[in-house]
């Protein structure tokens, strides 16, 4: 398939409300070079491209956004195992990108110059806990 | 090449560790230690980079065969519903534990007396308690002292945050009016021992680049090689050897290149884990022992306990920051861990709150599991989950039963032409009513503390870390492998210092109670003057 960008963008498209991108604006290409995945690029992309024929007749491009991606939720079915490797692979490319990290709120992010601070707690939460007594079994 | 040493330690994880620090303070002793693995540079670990997550699946995974790593070795787990879960390197499973520290209660050295399930161990959690304690200051243990669920601790950290979400399921469990207490952890939150307080990143299990987190490699060992432990990494030990008396002579073992050696000593130290004890035993075959060396008994490799986990999950309606902070360490209850006739199993468990999934497991999992799908909804979906989860682990106590066992595959060779394991293991119907229990509880306090319960299951599949029972003490030597120091029956300069001597597993995690058993049986060691066994 000529353009994986147009799948991944059906997979994961933007979300403008919430000011999220579509996987293409991420480095995905530097993600399959670093995991040497091609190989399984080209047998998703392969297995897609018959679902479009088989269930549209038409290529992938050519699909709505509808139709992009039920055709590849169905792909589950032809190979479970690729399709699963491949949805699992965007996503862990897509949200280990530093954009994408900070989007969505993750902290503080590697190199970790400074760590995140949770606020101190109200241990008075304890005191039902405590006025209870011992709880432990004695064994004397 | 032969080499002699007073003392030869095998595995340097918790156990190892331990020992080496303990038995090394008398620096005229010439110690070494063997460790299978590599060294670790904590400026390595993934948690230095912004794609951490990904290493879980990979080098840092907590399956042997996803690591692709020559320190391991084949364990064929295919007749276990739960998968062994272990990190060979200096430090061990250490390097990647979640560092949750609680005790054993006494009441887990008594079972049979108490509840005519299991054995009662020959040691007390009287005896062990001094050594909880020195093991907690080496370990550096964060904590409140005053839970009504544990014999008073003298002293521990402060405690780790609970957080925005930890506060939440605290009111739920509030609410039902069962026990909660901050977690034990084996994490530091102020300075400690040359040591830095945790920074609340979250990844813990990738190995802490901050070194807040107590594994050994930051704990006892620059001690320990300070006070002249000698390390040999990449040393994969293959076979205790005797002497003509029936003593433990030394060890063999394959260095990287595949080179034989035999280290020679008076005293031989075994602390390579519940699975690799058993397995360096049953491979030191000799016509006096057939069947395995301390193998007499047939209880070598028997009894494998390894804490069968139940997990409920839920999401809350807001955002509470759930992903930040030490991942697995939040709250314990142990509301459900002592035997109660009223409920249909024998003994207890323990509820560990977990902190939210980081972001690559929530999408994955959320996906996975029909949750967070592709497509336009994906990102609404995502922000509704993310940093918004909680979960609960059970960990149920698993009861001894001989058929659960380690035994050698000799199908399957590691790098050094050693033979693999096999591991053959069935949850007990007393389990299985815990693990139900445990889930219906999780789901109360969940749903008590307003969350939605969005997932639950039980076994675990990946979750095979305690690793418990494979040479159990004991004073008869009909049914056990080593006495209550430690000491293998019938070798007298032979221990075994790791949890494969628990008895029984207790339904808390098992280093803080591993690490004091191995400084009980370093005291006796230590005792005997001249190492005069």
């Amino acid at each position: 398939m000529k353009d994986l960008k147009l799948v991944i963008d059906a997979m994961l498209p933007g979300d403008p409300e919430l000011g999220m991108p579509s996987a293409s604006l991420i480095d995905f290409n530097n993600y399959l070079r670093t995991y040497h995945l091609e190989e399984l690029i080209d047998a998703f992309t392969s297995i897609l491209e018959q679902v479009c024929i088989e269930k549209y007749s038409q290529l992938f491009s050519e699909l709505d956004s509808i139709q992009k991606l039920n055709a590849i939720n169905a792909c589950k079915l032809k190979n479970i195992r690729i399709f699963s490797t491949m949805v699992s692979h965007l996503l862990r490319a897509y949200y280990t990108s530093p954009e994408i990290q900070m989007k969505i709120g993750v902290g503080s992010v590697p190199p970790f110059p400074n760590g995140n601070s949770i606020a101190e707690d109200d241990w008075s939460l304890l005191e039902t806990v405590y006025e209870r007594g011992r709880i432990f079994r004695d064994v004397s | 090449m032969n080499k002699e040493y007073d003392i030869v330690i095998v595995g340097s994880g918790a156990s190892g560790a331990a020992a080496a620090w303990r038995l090394s303070r008398d620096q005229s002793l010439r110690i070494v230690c063997l460790e299978q693995g590599d060294f670790t540079d904590p400026s390595k670990y993934p948690s230095t980079r912004i794609d951490w997550e990904l290493s879980r699946a990979m080098e840092y995974s907590s399956k042997p065969s996803s690591r692709n790593n020559l320190a391991d070795y084949p364990i064929d787990d295919s007749d276990s519903p739960i998968s062994i879960a272990n990190f060979n390197s200096f430090g061990g499973s250490t390097i990647l534990y979640s560092a949750h520290f609680p005790r054993m209660h006494p009441s887990d050295f008594l079972t049979h007396s108490l509840d005519g399930v299991g054995e009662d161990w020959p040691v007390s959690y009287a005896d062990l308690k001094p050594y909880f304690e020195l093991n907690e200051s080496m370990m550096g243990v964060a904590g409140l002292v005053g839970d009504p669920a544990n014999p008073d601790y003298s002293s521990l950290l402060p405690p780790i945050p609970l957080g925005p979400m930890g506060r939440a399921v605290a009111e739920g469990f509030n609410r039902l009016g069962w026990h909660w207490w901050p977690s034990y952890a084996a994490i530091n939150t102020r300075n400690h021992n040359n040591r830095g307080p945790c920074i609340n990143l979250g990844p813990c299990n990738i190995g802490c680049a901050q070194g807040a987190k107590g594994s050994v490699d930051v704990t006892y060992w620059p001690i320990a090689r300070r006070q002249g432990v000698e390390v040999l990494t990449q040393c994969r030990a293959l076979e205790v050897t005797l002497d003509q008396q029936g003593k433990a002579k030394g060890i063999m073992y394959a260095d990287k290149n595949g080179a034989r050696h035999e280290i020679l000593a008076r005293v031989v130290v075994l602390a390579c884990s519940g699975i690799g004890t058993p397995r360096l035993l049953l491979n030191s075959r000799s016509p006096a022992h057939p069947n395995g060396l301390g193998n007499h008994s047939g209880m070598l490799g028997r009894n494998l306990m390894l804490h069968p986990l139940g997990y409920v999950e839920a999401v809350f309606a807001k955002d509470l920051q759930s992903s930040l902070g030490p991942h697995g360490a939040c709250i314990l209850s142990q509301e459900f861990y002592e035997t109660n006739s009223d409920r249909n199993f024998s003994r207890g468990y323990t509820l560990q709150v977990l902190r939210g999934a980081p972001a690559v497991e929530t999408a994955n999992t959320g996906f996975f599991m029909r949750q967070i799908p592709l497509g336009k909804d994906h990102h609404r979906k995502f922000h509704d989950y993310f940093n918004r989860t909680a979960g609960i682990a059970i960990i149920s106590e698993d009861l001894p039963e001989l058929h659960n066992r380690v035994e050698l595959d000799d199908a399957t060779f590691d790098s050094s032409g050693m033979p693999g394991v096999k591991v053959h293991y069935k949850l007990s119907d007393n389990t299985k009513n815990m693990l139900k229990h445990g889930v219906v509880s999780s789901k109360q306090v969940l749903q008590a503390a307003g969350a939605k319960v969005t997932s639950s299951f039980w076994p675990v599949k990946n979750a095979g870390w305690h690793l418990m029972g494979t040479a159990r003490m004991g004073s008869d030597p009909n049914f056990s492998v080593v006495n209550k120091h430690c000491q293998v029956h019938g070798v007298p300069n032979l221990f075994v210092v790791d949890s494969s001597v628990f008895v029984t597993s207790g339904g808390v995690n098992p280093v803080a109670t591993a690490q004091a058993v191995t400084l009980w049986a370093c005291e006796y060691i230590t005792k005997h003057k001249n190492l005069n066994f």
